[in-house]
């Protein structure tokens, strides 16, 4: 007996079971591609990086916390920093600056300040003593120091305590049967070289320009009434650790902020820089006489240091 | 003959006391280096003391010429200092005991202002002289460096 209802025609079986095939074949292609569009992106490995990191070695340290401000005498306040270790550690902290791809930070320190300044006096062969003979220095305690201890056959018009004003107005020195000021002798004595070495009794003066002001007019004096003088203005060298560390005047931070502004006058002046604070401080900036009795006067092995500087630095 | 040699044992004695007078009139010349060590070796100072070259050593202490000189001195620091000086004579002498005390009154009035608590060590300076010796010292504490310098210096 034959069934109704369905109908089968010989040779259909085949061609329905291809088409089944490739319907399959359809629905799988799909479902593969809609499984890759859902894979995570891999990274372009030939772009640059959008960013870099930071360069080994450091970075730059500026002072945050609060200076002491002193008021000075005009009414005006000023900043001057205090002693390292009284206030906050990154107070009066050296600046330091990294040199780009450099692996240590530099730390300024007095004798960088003058390095490589187009007035810096470079160095040259060393010179006989003699070369000192026509030769005056003016300073303070420290050049009294190398008066004792240099040896060099020399003039010397220095003090204790004197500083870029009182050489204007404390009448110490013995000369011609009285007593006059070193500006008077700078006036009327003879001189072919001149050396200067002032600034360790200012350091507690408020304003670092107000000193450079009056050293530049020693400069001026001197050349006024001795042109054909050489001019040397020394740096001021550094202070000891432990005093720099304790003391609200004498300090390397007061140093420091004196000894800018005594360059930016000797470039404007164009008047020759003599660095001699590179040779007397450690690499740390801080004076390199570890014997130094109060971290600010050199030990007499140290003038002798001082005096080959000197004879290896001339114009 | 008898007066004869009466008359030759006065003068020999005579001859004799004069010799003898010149020698106890005759003071013992002063190693001035060697009073100048022991000086400071004696005084107690703040810092150690340098030698100072003599030529340095004479015109800073502005000495007669012809001086003699032995001095040491500090770094600066402070305002110690030690010196023994043979000017070759008591007037020498003298004047140069008169300017060492100008010296130091001028660096008392320096160093009340630069550094007063060097003053108490200036106002105690010790400055003696016996013949044509001066001895000066500025020390922490000089009395012992003294007693030796006014030993040395009592015979002068």
């Amino acid at each position: 007996m034959a069934t109704k209802g369905k109908h089968s025609s010989p040779g259909s079986g085949g061609g329905a079971a291809a088409i089944k095939i490739l319907l399959l074949g359809c629905l799988a292609v799909v479902i593969i591609a809609a499984g890759v569009t859902m894979l995570p992106e891999r990274p372009d490995v030939s772009a640059a990086p959008e960013t870099q990191a930071p360069a080994s070695g450091g970075s730059l340290v500026r002072p945050t916390d609060p200076v002491p401000i002193i008021t000075m005498p005009n009414g005006e306040a000023e900043e001057t920093p205090g002693p390292e270790a009284s206030a906050a550690p990154t107070a009066a902290a050296p600046v330091q600056t990294a040199a780009p791809g450099t692996a240590a930070p530099m730390v300024e320190t007095p004798g960088s300040i003058g390095a490589g300044l187009p007035v810096t006096v470079r160095a040259t062969a060393p010179v006989d003593e003699s070369y000192f003979e026509d030769a005056v220095f003016i300073g303070d305690s420290r050049t009294e120091g190398l008066k004792l201890y240099s040896g060099l056959p020399t003039t010397f018009w220095s003090k204790v305590g004197l500083n870029v004003s009182t050489v204007f107005t404390d009448a110490f020195l013995e000369l011609d049967g009285g007593h006059v000021t070193v500006a008077d002798a700078i006036r009327t004595q003879e001189y072919s070289k001149v050396y200067i070495m002032l600034g360790i009794n200012e350091l507690g003066w408020p304003s670092a320009q107000t000193f450079a002001d009056e050293y530049a007019k020693i400069i001026d004096l001197i050349r006024e009434t001795h042109p054909d003088a050489t001019i040397y203005v020394q740096s001021i060298f550094s202070i000891g650790r432990i005093r720099s560390s304790n003391d609200e005047v004498f300090n390397n931070n007061n140093v420091m902020r004196l000894q800018r502004a005594l360059c930016d006058m000797c470039v404007e002046k164009d008047v020759n820089y003599l660095n001699v604070a590179e040779v007397l401080e450690a690499p740390d900036g801080y004076l390199i006489d570890d014997d130094s009795y109060d971290g600010t006067h050199l030990t007499v092995p140290y003038y002798k240091v001082w005096v080959n500087y000197l004879k290896s630095h001339t114009v | 003959m008898k007066k004869a040699k009466r008359i030759a044992a006065l003068a020999l004695a005579l001859c004799a006391a004069l010799a003898l007078a010149g020698c106890v009139g005759k003071a013992e010349p002063i190693d001035v280096d060697g009073l100048a060590q022991e000086i400071v070796g004696a005084a107690t100072f703040g810092e150690p003391m340098n030698a100072l070259d003599s030529s340095v050593a004479l015109g800073l202490y502005s000495a007669p010429e012809g001086s003699e000189v032995c001095a040491f001195a500090g770094t600066g620091a402070t305002a110690e200092e030690a010196a023994v000086f043979n000017t070759g004579s008591a007037e020498n002498a003298a004047a140069l005991v008169e300017s060492l005390r100008q010296r130091n009154q001028t660096r008392i009035d320096q160093y009340a202002s630069y550094n007063p608590a060097e003053v108490p060590k200036l106002e105690s300076a010790v400055i003696l002289s016996g013949g044509p010796y001066v001895v000066l010292i500025v020390a922490q504490d000089a009395s012992a460096a003294e007693s030796i310098a006014k030993d040395a210096l009592a015979g002068q």
